[in-house]
């Protein structure tokens, strides 16, 4: 008895269809596109890391510059106020003259007549000698600070070459990660070319390799326990566009 | 001989690293440090000429300090002294072991020999 027409070109399609997964890529295609996929989104991620770390850089060169012009700044104000300071220190040595002077005249003048005018030396030289410590103690401490603000200045500079540094690696970087784009996208067009798919393609075909394994299980479980007629009827309405998708030839040759 | 209660005018100063005592009679002022003009072949002791008031005057260095000059008179004279640290001025208690000398802060201080230095600026040798 002839077999029946429909169950060979079944099998004919079955047969032609293992040949072809047999050749190794379209069982490796989904998770090759998979990968590929994880792989350019990572590659996005990172150009999009570095484009952050370039606005933040930017940024901290933006305050470490202002930070160097404020270094600047306090540095030219140290030195002025320490110019001040030279010139407070001879006003007060030229009033320690004028007192020691006043000392010298009321002494001329003798004990009664120069009593009042030693009184006043006496007191000027003493304010004087306050008023000396005084800007000596400030003097010096703004030599301090004038020290720590050269210091502050050097590692502001040295912040300015690093961060300068930082930004070269940067742009080095991202330019690595433009290149693995690159990469990734020809690697993509290979793909597609070797293996006649698209992500989207290899996706929709996993999700109907995967809805094929769950039809099989179900028609496993039903083996031998239900009518065959029935199990017939309910897969008909996909058998004939099933065969459609897989021989376009046939269902032409059926259709006219 | 100096009694209890006698006291001398003057100027107390430090050179080098001594206690010394310019009286009134000596003294005519302390002034900033003025510009020195050195003179050529002098002794090393002998700065050089500076204008006080008008007036150029011989500026003998008796010690390091350049802060400022006492300008003093001998002989009719006046002579600028620098290398001096001024301490106190007004009158001082007699030293009673010092001819001239005074009493400033316990300490004994000579009054200041004039003449001695005079004496010692002619002595240098001139180049």
């Amino acid at each position: 008895m002839p077999a029946d027409p429909k169950k060979r070109r079944l099998f004919r399609i079955l047969r032609r269809t293992k040949d072809t997964a047999e050749g190794g890529s379209a069982s490796v295609t989904p998770e090759a596109w998979a990968a590929h996929g994880r792989a350019v989104a990572s590659a996005r991620e990172a150009a999009l890391a570095v484009q952050r770390m370039t606005s933040s850089l930017a940024q901290q060169r933006g305050a470490v510059d202002s930070a160097a012009d404020r270094a600047r700044s306090l540095g030219a104000r140290a030195v002025d106020l320490a110019a001040s300071f030279a010139r407070v220190n001879d006003s007060f040595e030229r009033l320690a003259l004028v007192a020691l002077n006043a000392g010298l005249e009321a002494a001329r003048l003798g004990d009664q007549a120069g009593h009042g005018l030693a009184l006043v030396a006496e007191e000027v030289r003493a304010h004087v000698g306050r008023g000396t410590e005084s800007a000596r103690e400030l003097s010096g401490a703004l030599g301090e600070i004038s020290n720590d603000l050269a210091q502050v200045g050097g590692h502001v500079d040295r912040a300015r070459e690093a961060s300068t540094e930082v930004a070269h690696e940067i742009a080095r970087a991202g330019s690595a990660i433009a290149d693995a784009e690159r990469g990734l996208s020809d690697i993509g067009e290979r793909m597609k070319k070797v293996t006649g798919t698209d992500p989207e393609t290899a996706k929709a075909i996993a999700d109907a390799e995967e809805h094929a394994r769950a039809l099989v299980g179900s028609l496993a479980t039903l083996s031998g326990k239900v009518p065959r007629a029935l199990v017939v009827r309910a897969l008909r309405p996909a058998l004939e566009p099933l065969l459609r998708l897989l021989d376009p030839d046939a269902a032409d040759e059926e259709g006219s | 001989m100096i009694g209890d209660g006698a006291r001398h005018g003057g100027l107390v100063f430090r050179a080098g690293g001594a206690l010394a005592f310019a009286p009134v009679s000596a003294v005519v002022k302390l002034v900033v440090m003025p510009k020195v003009a050195r003179v050529p072949g002098a002794p090393s002791s002998l700065l050089g000429v500076a204008l006080v008031d008008g007036e150029a005057i011989p500026v003998v260095a008796i010690g390091a300090s350049r802060t400022h000059m006492l300008v003093c008179t001998y002989l009719g004279e006046r002579l600028g002294l620098v290398g001096i640290e001024s301490l106190a001025s007004g009158t001082f208690p007699a030293d009673p072991a010092s001819p001239e000398g005074v009493r400033y802060e316990g300490a004994s201080v000579p009054a200041l020999d004039l003449a001695k230095v005079y004496a010692s600026l002619q002595r240098s040798p001139w180049a």
